[in-house]
């Protein structure tokens, strides 16, 4: 089967630990643990047509601006997600500053927007809307919950879906 | 640092059993050509040779070293192309480890160190510092909640505040056009009912007399009624623009039993009750504003004679250490203790009101009279009356009035004022037609003019005594043509008024030089209080 390495891009809390989790082992957790370095998963996503790919997913542990070291841990990534909260609006600027530095360093790869923690609509900062426009170069955008599971898989089939199409 | 071989052997075994090193060889498909050192460690140790190595390490998944070159050895390893240090990977088992990548040709050398310790030490600060971080920015958030809900509230109160303004404003702008035609109407009603007692004795008795009488009556009774309505509402409105002023001045309280038995008497008599009023010890004047007083006193009574229905109703005035006390006894139903409050509160009314209660109030009264005992320096008390009824009490203070002494009879101060000439500049002509009758009747000479420009001619013919003037004239604004009539070194006494009863008109009339000012409509007694006493004043 074909891999791929995905990273999943973020301001520290968003929930990208969370999102790996949910999406790869179906499982949620309301404990806070802050990830030191990288975490690397695998998961087989089913495209359709009898097409399948193996994820490498990296869930790096989140920065409010792009390090080195962040840069490279990047190196080889195929897509990444960008992961902002919804219950915290400047998430969002962070999630334009990653993906400038990764296009930057690794050169056009495909990237989808997750607007994290929709299932906490009272603290909601970050409004349901088409994506904003610093933005626009991700794919697509997705409103997506870690605790009810909303739309975490959508989101990682999105980008397997994009990885091979633009290089098969 | 150089140090001796056998030293220097001990410290590489040191350093080699912490870092528990593993090198792995693989080629450019991942499978595995050798390894060596501590491969338990990471949970890789029995791989077959050319086995696939990316399942049980992910990591490598998309890496190809070989792209850019073999390193440069000549380089630190972590900067040079074709060389890559990840540090603190996850990997297997939880385990963490630094990850060390080498091209060399075709083959990658992996150098696996032990990050476990590094990661234990990192994980518990970094955790700190991103809680506290989360907590700073919540916290902000909550202040900037906090202080937005704040200024709104603060706007909104602020919209509130200004609609109950203009609320009030209207209220008594509204009162004040009522009070107008309502003064028309008891004026020239007194003056006929007048001219109807003063008709000669054959006619008194005639069928057409008593009807004409009876007319007066209903006239009467409903004008001072909406008069009462209208005051009642304006005063409410006052009171809570914060317009209400008390004005102090020197008050007979003999005059004022005399006034009130007067009032009520008759009244208690067409009901089949009686009013009785007992004072002690009064000393002569006191010094109290004597229309608010006078106001919350009618108030008390008439509700004593409305909701009792029956017995006796007493009014009791008593004078102790400069204060005067009131009291009001009834022989009614009593108001319950849970009503006592509620009722002196706006628009409540005790719910055991028998039905002619009901009628025609809109609960201001009571709640009028607590606010101006309240400024008057008192508080509206209620209790029962021993042996059943209600009781009605405040005290107030009242200082013994050093004003000049009333002129004692009425047959002195008709010949008193009799050469006094009195000027009136009023626009509204039902009001010079009533006033110049009363006034005249009273013993003043008056002439009545409509405008300033007539004002100031009359004032160079004869000169008057006093001067009436209204605040809004046509031609004129009431306080600045007493400001010009004290310009022309007129000295003798002036009265402005008006139908407002804004404390700012007031204060203008009075700022402009006029000496008191009455608010419209002023009963016809009331006028010639004020009147004696400017004439009397120094
Ligand atoms: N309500 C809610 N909480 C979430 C969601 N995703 C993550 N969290 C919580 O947010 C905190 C940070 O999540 P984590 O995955 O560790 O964030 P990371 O630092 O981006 O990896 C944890 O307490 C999670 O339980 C979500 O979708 N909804
Ligand atoms: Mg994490």
């Amino acid at each position: 089967m074909d891999a791929r390495k995905i990273c999943i891009l973020g301001d520290f809390a968003v929930g990208k630990t969370s999102l790996a989790r949910r999406f790869v082992h179906q499982q949620f957790s309301d404990k806070y643990l802050t990830t030191v370095g990288v975490k690397v998963d695998t998961k087989a996503v089913e495209l359709g047509a009898g097409r399948a790919l193996k994820l490498a997913i990296w869930d790096i542990a989140g920065t409010d601006t792009p390090t080195e070291l962040l840069l490279r841990y990047t190196r080889g990534a195929a897509g990444f997600l960008l992961v902002a909260d919804a219950t915290r609006a400047e998430t969002l600027d962070c999630c334009a500053e990653l993906r400038d530095a990764v296009l930057d360093r690794l050169g056009p790869l495909p990237h989808i927007l997750l607007i994290n923690k929709c299932d906490l609509e009272a603290q909601r900062e970050l409004t349901a809307a088409a994506l904003p426009s610093p933005l626009d170069t991700a794919l697509a955008r997705f409103d997506t919950s870690a605790l009810t599971g909303a739309k975490v898989e959508t989101a990682f089939t999105a980008l397997a879906r994009a990885m091979l199409e633009s290089a098969p | 640092m150089s140090l001796p071989p056998r030293l220097g052997r001990w410290l590489r075994r040191r350093l080699v059993q912490r870092a528990r090193p593993c090198l792995i060889r693989v080629d450019r498909e991942g499978r595995l050509l050798g390894m060596d050192g501590d491969c338990a460690h990471y949970g890789l140790d029995g791989l077959p040779a050319w086995a696939d190595v990316t399942p049980y390490l992910p990591l490598l998944v998309g890496l190809d070293l070989n792209e850019s070159g073999a390193g440069d050895p000549s380089r630190d390893v972590e900067s040079v192309a074709g060389s890559m240090l990840w540090p603190m990977v996850e990997i297997a088992g939880g385990r963490h480890a630094d990850l060390l990548l080498e091209a060399d040709g075709d083959v990658t050398l992996m150098l696996l160190t032990d990050a476990d310790d590094a990661h234990a030490r990192q994980a518990l600060p970094q955790q700190h510092a991103n809680e506290r971080a989360l907590l700073t920015r919540r916290l902000q958030r909550a202040l900037e909640e906090l202080k937005a809900a704040r200024s709104e509230l603060e706007a909104r109160n602020r919209m509130l505040e200004s609609l109950n303004d203009a609320k009030g404003r209207f209220i008594a702008g509204l009162s004040h056009e009522l009070r107008t035609p309502l003064t028309a109407v008891l004026g020239h009603a007194g003056l006929l009912r007048d001219q109807l007692e003063a008709a000669p004795v054959r006619g008194a008795a005639s069928p057409s007399m008593d009807a004409s009488r009876e007319s007066l009556d209903a006239i009467q009774s409903g004008a001072e009624h909406l008069l009462s309505l209208v005051g009642n509402v304006l005063d409410h409105a006052s009171i809570e623009t914060g317009q209400l002023v008390m004005n102090p001045a020197p008050l007979s309280l003999a005059q004022l039993c005399v006034d009130l038995r007067g009032l009520f008497e008759r009244e208690a008599r067409r009901r089949g009750m009686t009013f009785r009023v007992r004072a002690d010890r009064l000393p002569p004047r006191i010094e109290t504003d004597a229309t608010r007083l006078r106001q919350v006193i009618i108030n008390l009574v008439n509700n004593a004679l409305k909701y009792a229905g029956t017995g006796v109703v007493e009014l009791k005035l008593d004078w102790r250490e400069g204060r005067l006390v009131v009291a009001v006894a009834d022989r009614g139903p009593g108001v319950p203790l849970s009503q006592r409050e509620r009722i002196l509160r706006p628009f409540e009314r005790a719910d055991t009101s028998s039905g002619e209660g009901k009628a025609g109030s809109v609960g201001l009264g009571l709640a009028i009279s607590a606010e101006l005992v309240r400024r008057l320096g008192g508080e509206i008390q209620i209790d029962d009356h021993p042996g059943g009824g209600a009781l009605f009490s405040f005290s107030i203070a009242a200082p013994v009035s050093q004003g000049p002494v009333a002129p004692a009879g009425t047959a002195g101060v008709a010949s008193a004022t009799e050469s006094v000439h009195l000027l009136m500049v009023d626009d509204a002509p039902e009001i010079r037609i009533l006033y110049t009758s009363l006034l005249g009747r009273a013993g003043f000479s008056v002439r009545a003019v409509r405008d300033a420009e007539a004002a100031l001619a009359a004032l160079a013919g004869r000169r008057p005594g006093i001067i009436i003037v209204d605040l809004n004239l046509c031609d004129a604004d009431g306080a600045e043509l007493v400001r010009r009539f004290r310009a022309q070194g007129f000295a003798g006494k002036i009265l402005g008024w008006s139908a407002s009863a804004l404390r700012a008109d007031r204060e203008r009339m009075l700022g402009a030089g006029a000496d008191r000012y009455l608010v419209k409509p002023v009963p016809a007694a009331e006028l010639r209080d004020a009147l004696r006493e400017l004439f009397v004043a120094p």
